[in-house]
């Protein structure tokens, strides 16, 4: 199974890629929002684990591009958050991403759960 | 939070947490000349959002929570729910300075400084938040 990583901040893109690695997944990173779409229709990922808060393109508006590209729109996307960021949730949901993990707890158990609930593995 | 050992992040938290200080600088420095700079605010909110996740994760509660007001005060720009002013841009300019101290003493001694000061004043100026 093929995760994509949309992260840009270097100190969680190395510890969540290495983590979902070690648990056999196939791990593709980008490090903003434009990158990510660029990799998304390169790589077909099977899941997409989002940061937020990114330059050049943000995470909500990787949601509203993949909801507009029909290869993509059905792939189930996760975001990344942190404390503080309650409405950025709920916008985040409202443009399709299915759930969410609060990143700076390095929940990798709780990500992994989450993961495997909504791909029903 | 899970067990995880957090000794390997170091080197690569204190790389990436004065970048975010370096750009927070850079961009405040733009925002003394033009208040209004788009780039320069969004810069500012990403770094600062930034600091304060990997901070919170690496147990530096001191500079996660003031890079935290930071990150609101510059998302109360990006909205436009307030504007850069000078007495702003000034509790900011300091916050950043302290910041950058106390990364100095953390990667030098381990110890955490002390910023609850210039965390308050900055919520007080920068959000009106009563404190």
């Amino acid at each position: 199974m093929t995760i994509l990583l949309v992260e840009d901040d270097a100190f969680f893109q190395k510890f969540y890629s290495l983590k979902l690695t070690e648990s056999g997944y196939t791990v593709v990173v980008a490090s903003n929002g434009q990158e990510g779409m660029t990799k998304a229709r390169e790589q077909k990922p099977d899941f997409i684990l989002l940061d937020l808060v990114m330059p050049i393109m943000d995470g909500f508006s990787v949601l509203s591009e993949l909801a507009k590209d029909e290869t993509l729109k059905t792939v189930p996307v996760l975001v990344f958050s942190t404390l503080g960021q309650e409405q950025d949730i709920e916008k985040a949901k409202a443009l399709g991403a299915r759930d969410y993990v609060n990143k700076t707890f390095f929940d990798f158990d709780n990500l992994k759960s989450k993961i495997q609930s909504i791909m029903g593995t | 939070m899970a067990d995880i050992d957090l000794s390997s992040f170091k080197g690569l938290y204190f790389q990436t947490a004065k970048e975010y200080l370096t750009t927070l600088e850079h961009a405040a420095q733009v925002l003394s000349k033009e208040s209004t700079n788009d780039q320069a605010i969004n810069d500012s909110f990403i770094a600062s959002h930034s600091l304060k996740s990997q901070s919170s994760v690496m147990g530096f509660i001191e500079v996660s929570l003031l890079s935290g007001v930071l990150e609101k005060v510059f998302r109360s720009f990006k909205e436009k729910e307030k504007t850069v002013t000078p007495e702003i841009l000034a509790i900011i300019f300091e916050a950043i300075s302290s910041l950058r101290t106390s990364m100095t003493l953390l990667e030098s001694e381990e110890k955490e400084t002390d910023l609850h000061e210039v965390r308050d004043r900055l919520r007080k100026i920068g959000l009106g938040e009563t404190v």
